[in-house]
């Protein structure tokens, strides 16, 4: 009997493979790690072969627990926004660029010039980034011409395990959306853009629903991996796409908030989600016909372990809990004390590299307990910023809160009150990427009714509601806490 | 055997320091006794003054102890300056003094500005108008607690109402009265323009006289509390910044010292007002008629260090106690880990709004440009950089009448070399440091004390009693670089001007 979906999250420092049975309960789970080279100070790559090399070792590891017949898909999650150039064949013709490559800032500056921030925003549902996969190209097109000549086709991390599995080239919408070459609102890689920056649409293999099987896995790779030949593969969806399928958004509305080092905030919407402010980016949502709108932070829970060390002189983390009871021991507003939690520039809601991180309202009487809890504030402010809009246009009120951070009970309890919303936290905090997987993959091949499955994989575990005594008051301290940003952005930027 | 000591009281913010000196201006016995700060919401600071009155008279005794009463040549004293004290009749208190960290009275100080003309209240008091001096307090006791100042008849400073309980003369001295926002600097005299403006009669301010002057003798009464024999001479001494000046050797056009205390200033003395043209800086009446004391102070600088230690610096505080050594020791080798402008980290020790240079009573504490690579040394660093940069800009503000070549700098900070390197390179001037560093007020007073007996001839002796040590020479790398750091300083503080002004308003809206 098929009842189990193997899911991989491929990802920057790993491959985890698990095993989701026919109930949606996780019975295996193995990591296979791995590094990303980093040289020239921002250039990031990544050698394929390890990846694949990791989903072969990871899948032999788990399956060598069941029954490898009983699988009946496979399916990714997989890290996004990287290029990796590979010929006819198939073969990579140069290491991945990952997503935090910065090497194509140039050629960034030229995709601007020629269609403009504004027109590349409304097409892609992005700003125009050297992030992003289109200006990875542009660079292996200025830079290593013979590796673009033979380029026949750029794939995502994912997408080329998959092509290993079952010798077809494709994506998913997901994955195609965080290219900066994909049209949002038709579904097609974008001719548009693609003209302007002179590089044939044939490049991109074709993109499809994150739950579309695309092949089965052919001998050569059921030798290499021990999953039977024949089993279907479904094309799954990038990290973040995946991530919200975990924390339960499968239908319209359904806000969530992920914080790990980084943390974002998301929905899910009906259409390519309009925002005047370019706060946040929008990606097509892994459940087809919805949107997914996205803000991110950079300094989240990574804020809170820089604290740990520099304010409380502890470099193993274990302060965490007891910047929990300070800050309880403060009261809210910090008696005054305002952080701004920008320790690497920020992207939403201000998109400026050059933001710093600040403590601003000491007096005499200002404690460690209120930095413990500006701390907190300050984080839960800053995602207030980006997340209002979204709030604003679906009727949800029950916000579910994954990632490591999650953990942290207080601060539950501070974003209900800062987001006048319910916090929902799930049962898995950390494994919602496997989890959209799974879930894609069992959708994919009928193993799984549909993606209200989601439900049943990762119960709700409690229920945090607003302190309505606090909710007006965070509110004004919210403008005040913006304002001292606006304040600040000159000396940031001088 | 002692003969002619001088017994030199400092009376506080925290309490009442006695010191006995011999002729050579050694210490023979010290005694602090503490009292209370009362604070009150809506920025109020009081002190009872019965509290003072106690704490003179047990230092005095547990001072003395040992010491023939008949040694004693003279009795003076530094005092905390810009309260403001009601006395009665009787010369009994009316309630509570309000002390100089008194912030009640900020609109009352604001009303001021459309009375009179700012710049030429300037050149009358040698002050800017803030809520920091007596008479927007008094205003403020006139506007809001009208049965006081009805049975008001003199209203004195801290050490005027001691020198009042010992003597029974009600006086004060030109120093003290040049810290009151009410005495014309260079007239030396209670100025008419100022009292008419805000109506009250120029008589219930008390006669100003020289701060060597006696100003009476110890009464029987005061005897029997204080031990000291009936008709020891009591000099009416001088404010704890002119004390300073005195204790930090600064006597001549051509020295500069700085106090580093829990406030800090730097002063200097001269023979006329300095009229900054930013009003940065202000002046005191200095102990010689005709002489003024140009200075500059900044409300938390050893307090913003000491803020560092209690809140940021706990693990240290812990680690210190545990091995019996200094936590400012363990603090400063984190200082020292940081390199000149602290990884890009910028300190506002603005804990208590500030006075020079800014005079906002708004400013509030900052910790700006912290990155993912900002260290805990760094952190320490940049509290000790920013109480140093605003006193740079104190110090640049003084530059156009400095001539010292050297800068004295004494009050408890001055402890510290790493506070004194970072002062070297911050204002590019040798410094030096001498013996009497931490009782610098009392000393000074008793050099006031022993001018005003005639055992000294002039005030030129301090130069003879201090003992100096070695120079700290700046590093011109150093010197340099917080040249260069000192705009990025004062760009952190002026982007943050309108939002403090938002803060004050938005933390009254949600108090009221």
């Amino acid at each position: 009997m098929k009842r189990y979906v193997l899911a991989h999250d491929l990802g920057t420092s790993g491959n985890k493979a698990t095993l989701f049975d026919e109930r949606g309960a996780l019975v295996e789970s193995r990591v296979t790690p791995y590094h990303m080279e980093v040289f020239n100070s921002n250039w990031a790559e990544q050698n394929p072969s390890v990846w694949w090399n990791a989903v072969c070792s990871s899948s032999k590891e788990v399956l060598s627990t069941i029954d490898p017949k009983e699988v009946a898909a496979v399916s990714f999650s997989g890290q996004m926004m990287g290029c990796l150039p590979v010929d006819r064949e198939g073969k990579p013709l140069h290491n991945a660029l990952l997503y935090c490559d910065q090497r194509s800032t140039e050629e960034e500056q030229e995709f601007i010039q020629e269609l403009g921030f504004d027109q590349i925003y409304r097409i892609t549902g992005h700003r125009p980034s050297s992030s992003y996969s289109l200006t990875k190209l542009l660079w292996f097109k200025k830079h290593r011409p013979d590796v673009y000549e033979k380029t026949y086709k750029v794939l995502q991390a994912k997408d080329y395990m998959n092509f290993m599995l079952t010798g077809v080239f494709a994506t998913d919408y997901n994955d195609a959306s965080g290219t900066n070459a994909f049209d949002l609102d038709s579904l097609q890689w974008s001719e548009l853009i693609l003209k302007a920056m002179d590089v044939p649409v044939s490049l991109f293999p074709e993109a499809y629903p994150s739950s579309t099987k695309i092949g089965e896995v052919h001998r050569k790779a059921s030798e290499e991996t021990l999953i039977p030949e024949g089993t279907p593969v479904i094309v799954g969806a990038g990290d973040g796409g995946c991530a919200s399928l975990g924390a339960g958004s499968v239908s319209f509305g359904k806000p969530y908030i992920y914080m790990g080092s980084s943390s974002w905030v998301s929905i899910a919407s009906k259409q390519h989600f309009p925002d005047p402010k370019k706060i946040g980016f929008t990606w097509a949502h892994p459940v087809a016909g919805l949107y997914q709108p996205c803000a991110t932070m950079q300094t989240a829970g990574s804020s809170l372990s820089w604290f740990a060390k520099t304010h409380m002189a502890d470099d193993t983390g274990k302060t965490l809990d007891s910047i929990n009871d300070l800050a309880k021991s403060s009261k809210a507003g910090a008696n005054g004390l305002f952080f701004l939690p920008y320790l690497m520039g920020e992207r939403s809601p201000w998109w400026n590299t050059k933001a710093k991180g600040a403590f601003v309202g000491m007096d005499l009487s200002t404690t460690i307990q209120d930095h413990c809890r500006a701390l907190l504030e300050g984080v839960a402010m800053n995602q207030k910023l980006n997340f209002a809009q979204m709030l604003s246009e679906i009727p949800d009120r029950r916000v579910m809160f994954i990632g490591g951070g999650a953990l942290n009970t207080f601060l539950r309890q501070i974003l209900s009150d800062v987001l006048d919303c319910e916090i929902v936290v799930p049962q898995f905090l950390t494994e919602a990427t496997s989890m959209g997987a799974a879930l894609l993959g069992g959708v994919g091949c009928g193993l799984y009714t549909d993606f209200s499955m989601i439900e049943h994989m990762n119960p709700v575990k409690q229920v945090v509601d607003p302190n309505r005594n606090n909710v007006g008051f965070y509110e004004d301290l919210t403008e005040q806490f913006a304002q001292l940003y606006r304040s600040l952005e000159p000396w940031f930027n001088r | 055997m002692y003969d002619r000591l001088i017994l030199s009281h400092n009376l506080g913010t925290t309490g009442n320091k006695a010191v006995v000196y011999d002729e050579q201006g050694t210490i023979i016995s010290s005694w602090l006794s503490l009292y209370r700060v009362i604070y009150k919401e809506g920025g109020k600071v009081e002190q009872d003054p019965h509290d003072w009155w106690r704490a003179v008279c047990e230092s005095t005794k547990k001072v003395m102890r040992g010491i023939n009463e008949k040694s004693i040549a003279v009795v003076t004293f530094s005092g905390q300056m810009m309260g403001c004290l009601c006395l009665d009749k009787a010369g009994d208190p009316i309630g509570n003094a309000i002390i100089w960290a008194d912030m009640r009275s900020d609109k009352e100080s604001k009303q001021l500005f459309n009375q009179i003309d700012e710049e030429l209240f300037f050149h009358i008091t040698g002050h800017k108008i803030s809520a920091s001096y007596t008479l927007s307090k008094l205003l403020w006791i006139m506007r809001n607690r009208p049965e006081v100042f009805a049975k008001t008849a003199k209203v004195v400073q801290a050490k005027d109402y001691i020198v009042f309980k010992l003597t029974g003369e009600i006086v004060t001295d030109y120093s003290d009265a040049s810290g009151t926002n009410l005495f014309n600097l260079t007239k030396r005299q209670w100025s008419r323009t100022l009292t008419s403006i805000i109506g009250i009669n120029p008589k219930i301010l008390p006669e100003a006289i020289p701060s060597t002057q006696i100003a009476g003798c110890v009464t029987m009464e005061a005897s029997v509390a204080t031990g000291l024999l009936v008709g020891t001479p009591v000099v009416i001494g001088a404010g704890d910044g002119i004390c300073a000046s005195l204790g930090g050797g600064c006597t001549t056009e051509d020295d500069a010292y700085l106090y580093f205390g829990s406030s800090a200033w730097i002063g200097m003395v001269k023979q006329s007002p300095y009229w900054e043209p930013k009003m940065r800086t202000f002046n005191w009446s200095f102990i010689q008629p005709d002489q003024i004391a140009p200075c500059g102070t900044m409300q938390a600088a050893g307090a913003s260090l000491d803020w560092l230690k209690d809140e940021i610096a706990r693990e240290e505080v812990t680690q210190a106690e545990l091995q019996h050594s200094y936590a400012q020791h363990l603090i400063e080798m984190l200082v020292t880990q940081s390199p000149p402008g602290a990884n890009g980290l910028v300190f506002l020790p603005y804990l208590m709004g500030e006075r020079s240079p800014y005079w906002n009573p708004q400013a509030r504490g900052a910790f700006i440009g912290l990155k993912r690579n900002t260290r805990r040394c760094d952190m320490f660093r940049s509290c000790y950089e920013g109480v140093a940069m605003n006193l740079k800009i104190i110090w640049e503000a003084l530059k156009p009448i400095n001539k010292a070549t050297e800068l004295v700098v004494i009050g408890g900070q001055a402890n510290s070399d790493t506070n004194k390197h970072i002062i070297a390179d911050a204002f590019n001037i040798p410094v030096v440091s001498h013996n009497h560093l931490k009782d610098s007020k009392n000393f000074g007073a008793a050099v006031i004390g022993g001018l005003g007996i005639g055992m000294y001839e002039n005030a030129d002796v301090v130069k003879t009693l201090l003992h100096y040590e070695r120079r700290i020479l700046p590093n011109e790398e150093n010197v340099e670089f917080y040249d260069r750091f000192l705009p990025l300083y004062e760009q952190a503080y002026t982007s943050l001007v309108d939002f403090y002004q938002n803060l004050d308003q938005f933390t009254n809206t949600k108090e009221g």
